[in-house]
C-alpha cells in the first residue's frame, strides 16, 4: 500500500493514460485508414473466440499499452527518487539549539 | 536549461524497496509478454502496434499504384493489376519480365512460397516445431533439396534459356523481400514468429520437386507387395489387374510377369507407407485425384477452329496452388539463337517461373498426370557396420548424407540419410529398403516449359516437350493455324526400361539383374496428332494404345477410366462443339459408374421395407448426375461404398488385410457385369465359405446403405440430398480454421469430369481453362481461391466464392499492352524502375 502513495498513483495513472491513449489513437487510425476491423475480426477467429470478437485484439493491445505505461511510470518515478532527487538543504542541516 | 533540483526526503531502504518492486514487476510483465504462447510467438511481438499484427492492416498499400526502385532491372517494367488482382507484366526484356513475375509472386504469395519450399526441403520443424519432424525426415530421405542443389548447379552450367529466366526470377523475388521491413511481413510470418529468407534458384527447384513428387510419389508397389503377401499373386492380380478392368479409352492389356514373389516384409512396407502418410498433408494426395484435358479439332466445332480444355486436379488449398499472370517481353537472342520472346498468359506456380497452363496467342497447352510407375523399391543388404551394401558379387560403400534438422525450441536433430546405388534407404524396419526414382532426374523441366511458352507451332512444341522428364505428364496441344487448326496430345517424361522385373513389386537389391537399363525413347512416348476422330483427351487413364511396346515401362495402376469414358461419350456424340459445350463438359457431373451399375441394381435389388422401396424409387429414372440436390446421388454413393465393402471386406478381413486399399470400383463393375458368380461375392467371414452371387451382395449392400442414410439423414429418402453429406473444403496451408473456406455443399464425385472425390472433397479442379481459337479473347479461366495470399484482401478468395463455386468462369483475354487494359478494369499500376 505504501508503494501506491498519491504521487505514485498519479505517476502510474499518467503513464498508463499516456501510452494507452497514444496507442488507442493509433488504433483508431488503423481502423479508419487500414483494415483494422477485418484484422481484429480475423485474429478473433484465429484465437477461436468468433468473428465478432474484433474487440479482443484491441483490448489486449490497450491492456499491454496500459501495463507498459503504468510500469514505465512506476519504475521511472521510483527510480527518480533514488537517482535524480536531491535532499533539501534544510533537511541536510538540522537547526541547532 | 538548468532546472532547480527535484527535492524530497532522503533516500531510504523504503525507496530502494519501491524501486526494486517496480523493476521486478516490469521484468515479470516483460517476461510474460515475451514468452511464446504455444506455437505462437510472444504476445508482446504480436500486439506491438508498429511491427505486430496491426501492421498487417496496411498490407494492401504495397499493391497500390506506385513507382518502386529495385536493384537488378535493366529498364522500367509496368505491372498492371486488374480488378481481379491478375498481374499483367510489360517489360523491355525477357529477364526484366521474369524479374517482375518473381516480384509479384512474392508480393502476393511470399509465405506460401516459403512454406512450400520448407515442406519440400524438410525444414518445417524449424518454424512449426517438433510435430513436423517426421515429415521433415521423410522429405530429407527422398532428398528433394539435394536433387534441387544438384539441379541448380547443372542448370547454371548448362546456361540454356532457363538459366537467365530463373536467375532473373530469383532476383525479382529478392528485390521484394529486401524491400520489406518487419511491419510488412505477411501475417503468417508474424503468427509463426519468423522472417522470410532470401530466395534462391535451389529453392525454386526444391519447390518444383515437391510438385513433381506430389504427382509421381506413387507407393503402390508397397501396397501391392502387401496384397500379394496376403492374397497370393493370382488373387492380387484379380483385385488390381495389370490394366484397369471395364471399358477403357483407349486401353489394351499387355502381359506383365506375375511370377515375382514379394521380398519385402510387412513391417518394412508399412513403415514406409506410414512415413509417407505423415508427410501427405504437404503433397497433393487426395481421394479422386486426377486431371482432365481435351481438345476438339476445327472440323467438329461450331467455329471451324479448335477448342482446348484443361483442368488439373490438385489439392484445394489457400493460398491457391495457382497464380494467374500475363507476361509480354520482346524477342531475344540466347547463345546465338533467336527467340520470339514471351507473350503468354496462364497459370503459374508461386515460387517458379513458367506458365504451366495457358496460351501464347499461337498455341495453347495443358497437362494431366500420366501416373506412370517411376518408383521402384529394392531390399538391400548392408554390412554389419552399415558402411557398405551388397550389389551383385561385391560390396560398395554406402553414401551418407548428413541432414541436421533444426527444430523450433528444441535445438538440432542429427539425421542421416543412407543411400545405395539405387537410391535413398527409406526404412530400416527389419529390412533396408531403398527407392530408385526418376525424381532424381528433375531439373530441366523449366527449360521445356519456357520453350512451350514460346512455341509457335507443333514442331516447336514437341522440340521443347522432350525436355520435360519429371513428373511424366500428358501434355495437350492446340493451335489455330491453317484452315482448321491442329490438335494433339503426348505423354512426356522419363519411363524406365526395367530388366528382369515388372516394377509392380519390390525386388532383391543385391541381384544386379534387376535394374533399369535406360528410358523409353521420346519418339515412342504415347502421342496422337490431328486424329481422324477430331478430338484428343486424357483423364489419367492408361495412355498407350494396343500393342504398345513399352507398356511395362509406364506401369500398371491408372485411373479407373470413368472420366475418360464420359468425355469420350460426350465428344463422340457432339459433332459441332461450342464454347458453351466445352463449359458444360468441364462442369459435367454424370457418374458413368452409376450409369453402368444402377440398371443392374434396379433389376436385382428387392427392397426389404418401405424406406428401402422409396430409396430404390429415387434411383429409378435418375439421370446419374451427382447433383448437390439429388437424393439418388447420395443413395448411389453410399451404396457404392457398401457394395465394395460387402464384396471384398470379408476377404480382406479373412486375409488379415483390412488396412489395405480395396480394389478400384471398375474391378467390381467388371465382376458385376461379366462374372456375377465370382468367388469374390462369396462370404468368407467366420472361417467358412458361403457361396453367394452378385444379387445377394447387391441386396445386402443396398440394405446397408439405406440403414446408414436413415441413421445420418432420417427416414425420408427424398430429403437425402447429396449436398447434405458431400462438401468441398478449401484448407489454408497453415491448417488454421479461420483461414479455411468451406465446407460448401458440392456436386460431383470421384468419377465425374467435375471431380469431387470423397464426402469431404479437399481436392479437385485447381484451374479451369477453355481456349477458343476462333477468338482467343473469348477464352475463359478460373481457379478456386484468389490471387492474394493475404486473408484480408478481397482477392484472397474472390475467384472461389465469386465464380468458381457457382460454376462460372472469368474472361481470359490477352492484354497486349498496358494501355490496352480499360481504365475501369485497372486496380493498380506499379512501375518497377532500376535503382
Amino acid at each position: 500500500v505504501g508503494l501506491l502513495s498519491s504521487r505514485v498513483r498519479r505517476a502510474v495513472l499518467l503513464g498508463a493514460l499516456a501510452v494507452s491513449t497514444s496507442w488507442a489513437a493509433y488504433l483508431v487510425y488503423v481502423f479508419v485508414f487500414g483494415q483494422g476491423l477485418q484484422l481484429a475480426d480475423l485474429v478473433g477467429q484465429i484465437l477461436g473466440v468468433g468473428a465478432e470478437a474484433w474487440w479482443l485484439l484491441t483490448v489486449l493491445t490497450l491492456v499491454l499499452g496500459i501495463l507498459l505505461g503504468a510500469l514505465g511510470a512506476l519504475t521511472g518515478y521510483t527510480g527518480s527518487r533514488l537517482f535524480l532527487w536531491e535532499a533539501p538543504a534544510a533537511a541536510a542541516e538540522a537547526p541547532k539549539g | 536549461v538548468d532546472h532547480p533540483p527535484l527535492t524530497g526526503g532522503p533516500s531510504s531502504r523504503r525507496d530502494w524497496a519501491k524501486f526494486g518492486t517496480a523493476l521486478a514487476l516490469s521484468v515479470v510483465v516483460f517476461a510474460v509478454f515475451s514468452a511464446p504462447v504455444g506455437p505462437l510467438p510472444s504476445l508482446g511481438s504480436l500486439l506491438d502496434p508498429t511491427t505486430g499484427l496491426w501492421s498487417v492492416a496496411f498490407a494492401q498499400r504495397g499493391l497500390q499504384s506506385q513507382t518502386i526502385g529495385v536493384p537488378g532491372l535493366s529498364a522500367p517494367v509496368t505491372i498492371v493489376r486488374d480488378v481481379m488482382g491478375v498481374s499483367h507484366i510489360y517489360a523491355a526484356s525477357a529477364s526484366d519480365g521474369w524479374f517482375a513475375l518473381g516480384f509479384v509472386h512474392a508480393q502476393d504469395r511470399l509465405w506460401q512460397m516459403d512454406i512450400q519450399y520448407r515442406a519440400a526441403a524438410g525444414r518445417l520443424s524449424e518454424v512449426l516445431g517438433p510435430s513436423m519432424l517426421s515429415t521433415d525426415e521423410f522429405f530429407r530421405s527422398i532428398g528433394l533439396n539435394r536433387i534441387a542443389k544438384a539441379g541448380a548447379v547443372a542448370r547454371a552450367q548448362a546456361n540454356d534459356i532457363d538459366t537467365p529466366v530463373i536467375n532473373a526470377y530469383v532476383a525479382g523475388v529478392n528485390a521484394y523481400i529486401t524491400s520489406l521491413d518487419p511491419p510488412d511481413y505477411p501475417i503468417e510470418f508474424k503468427l509463426l514468429g519468423y522472417r522470410p529468407e532470401l530466395w534462391t534458384v535451389e529453392k525454386t527447384l526444391t519447390e518444383g520437386g515437391l510438385i513433381a513428387w506430389s504427382l509421381m510419389g506413387d507407393l503402390s508397389d508397397l501396397q501391392y507387395n502387401l496384397l500379394v503377401q496376403k492374397f497370393g499373386s493370382t488373387k492380387a492380380q484379380e483385385l488390381f489387374p495389370n490394366y484397369p478392368a471395364g471399358a477403357q479409352y483407349p486401353i489394351q492389356p499387355s502381359s506383365v510377369s506375375a511370377s515375382e514373389t514379394p521380398p519385402l516384409s510387412e513391417a518394412a512396407a508399412q513403415d514406409i507407407l506410414h512415413k509417407a502418410a505423415l508427410a501427405s498433408p504437404w503433397i497433393a494426395d487426395f481421394e479422386g485425384a486426377g486431371s482432365n484435358n481435351w481438345a476438339v479439332a476445327g472440323n467438329r466445332t461450331d467455329t471451324g477452329l479448335p477448342y482446348l480444355d484443361a483442368d488439373p486436379h490438385l489439392q484445394f488449398q489457400l493460398p491457391a496452388v495457382w497464380y494467374e499472370a500475363e507476361l509480354h517481353t520482346p524477342g531475344f537472342t540466347w547463345n546465338g539463337s533467336p527467340y520470339p520472346g514471351y507473350d503468354v498468359r496462364g497459370a503459374t506456380f508461386p515460387g517458379i517461373p513458367g506458365f504451366f497452363f495457358g496460351t501464347n496467342g499461337h498455341i495453347a497447352w495443358g497437362e494431366t498426370n500420366t501416373g506412370a510407375d517411376v518408383n521402384d523399391f529394392f531390399v538391400e543388404q548392408l554390412s554389419s557396420d552399415k558402411t557398405e551394401y551388397l550389389y551383385g558379387a561385391s560390396w560398395h560403400p554406402l553414401t551418407v548424407y548428413a541432414e541436421p534438422i533444426a527444430v523450433k525450441g528444441e535445438g538440432t536433430v542429427d539425421y542421416k540419410v543412407y543411400a545405395t546405388g539405387h537410391g535413398p534407404i527409406l526404412t530400416e524396419e527389419g529390412q533396408n529398403v531403398s527407392m530408385q526414382s526418376t525424381i532424381v532426374l528433375f531439373g530441366e523441366e523449366l527449360r521445356a516449359m519456357l520453350g512451350i511458352n514460346m512455341a509457335r507451332n507443333s514442331d516447336e512444341f514437341n522440340a521443347s516437350a522432350q525436355f520435360w522428364r519429371v513428373p511424366a505428364q500428358n501434355v495437350i496441344y492446340a493451335d489455330g493455324s491453317g484452315l482448321q487448326g491442329h490438335i494433339g496430345i503426348r505423354s512426356t517424361g522419363y519411363f524406365p526400361i526395367r530388366a528382369n522385373f515388372s516394377g509392380r513389386l519390390p525386388v532383391d537389391g543385391t541381384n544386379a539383374s534387376y535394374r533399369w537399363t535406360g528410358f523409353v525413347p521420346f519418339d515412342a512416348y504415347p502421342h496422337v496428332w490431328d486424329p481422324a476422330s477430331g478430338y484428343v483427351w486424357s483423364n489419367n487413364e492408361v495412355p498407350y494404345p494396343p500393342g504398345y511396346e513399352y507398356a511395362t515401362s509406364l506401369g500398371s495402376l491408372f485411373d479407373p477410366g470413368y472420366r475418360a469414358r464420359r468425355i469420350h461419350e460426350l465428344l463422340s456424340a457432339d459433332s459441332r462443339v461450342s464454347l458453351e459445350d466445352m463449359k458444360r463438359f468441364q462442369l459435367d457431373i454424370l457418374d458413368t459408374a452409376a450409369q453402368s451399375v444402377v440398371p443392374i441394381l434396379l433389376a436385382v435389388v428387392h427392397p426389404s421395407d418401405g424406406v428401402a422401396a422409396q430409396a430404390l424409387a429415387q434411383l429409378s429414372g435418375w439421370d446419374y448426375d451427382m447433383d448437390a440436390n439429388s437424393s439418388a446421388a447420395s443413395i448411389w454413393y453410399t451404396y457404392m461404398t457398401y457394395y465394395l465393402e460387402d464384396t471384398f471386406g470379408d476377404d480382406y478381413a479373412a486375409a488379415d488385410a483390412s488396412n489395405l486399399t480395396l480394389p478400384q470400383f471398375n474391378t467390381l463393375e467388371n465382376l458385376t457385369q461379366n462374372d456375377p458368380s465370382s468367388h469374390w461375392f462369396d462370404n468368407v467371414s467366420g472361417g467358412t465359405i458361403v457361396t453367394q452371387n452378385r444379387t445377394v451382395v447387391m441386396n445386402q449392400a443396398f440394405d446397408d446403405a439405406v440403414t446408414h442414410l436413415v441413421d445420418v439423414l432420417g427416414p425420408m429418402p427424398s430429403t437425402w440430398t447429396w449436398g447434405s453429406i458431400h462438401f468441398g473444403q478449401y484448407e489454408h496451408l497453415s491448417g488454421l480454421a479461420a483461414l479455411r473456406r468451406g465446407p460448401y455443399p458440392a456436386a460431383g464425385d470421384g468419377f465425374t469430369l467435375n471431380v469431387a472425390g470423397g464426402l469431404v472433397s479437399e481436392g479437385g479442379p485447381s484451374w479451369r481453362q477453355i481456349i477458343d481459337f476462333r477468338d482467343l479473347n473469348r477464352s475463359l479461366a478460373i481457379y478456386p481461391g484468389g490471387q492474394s495470399g493475404n486473408p484480408l484482401s478481397v482477392h484472397y478468395d474472390d475467384f472461389l466464392v465469386g465464380s468458381y463455386l457457382a460454376g462460372r468462369y472469368l474472361p481470359f483475354r490477352e492484354q497486349p499492352t498496358a494501355e490496352s487494359i480499360p481504365a475501369q478494369s485497372v486496380e493498380s499500376t506499379i512501375t518497377l524502375v532500376p535503382r
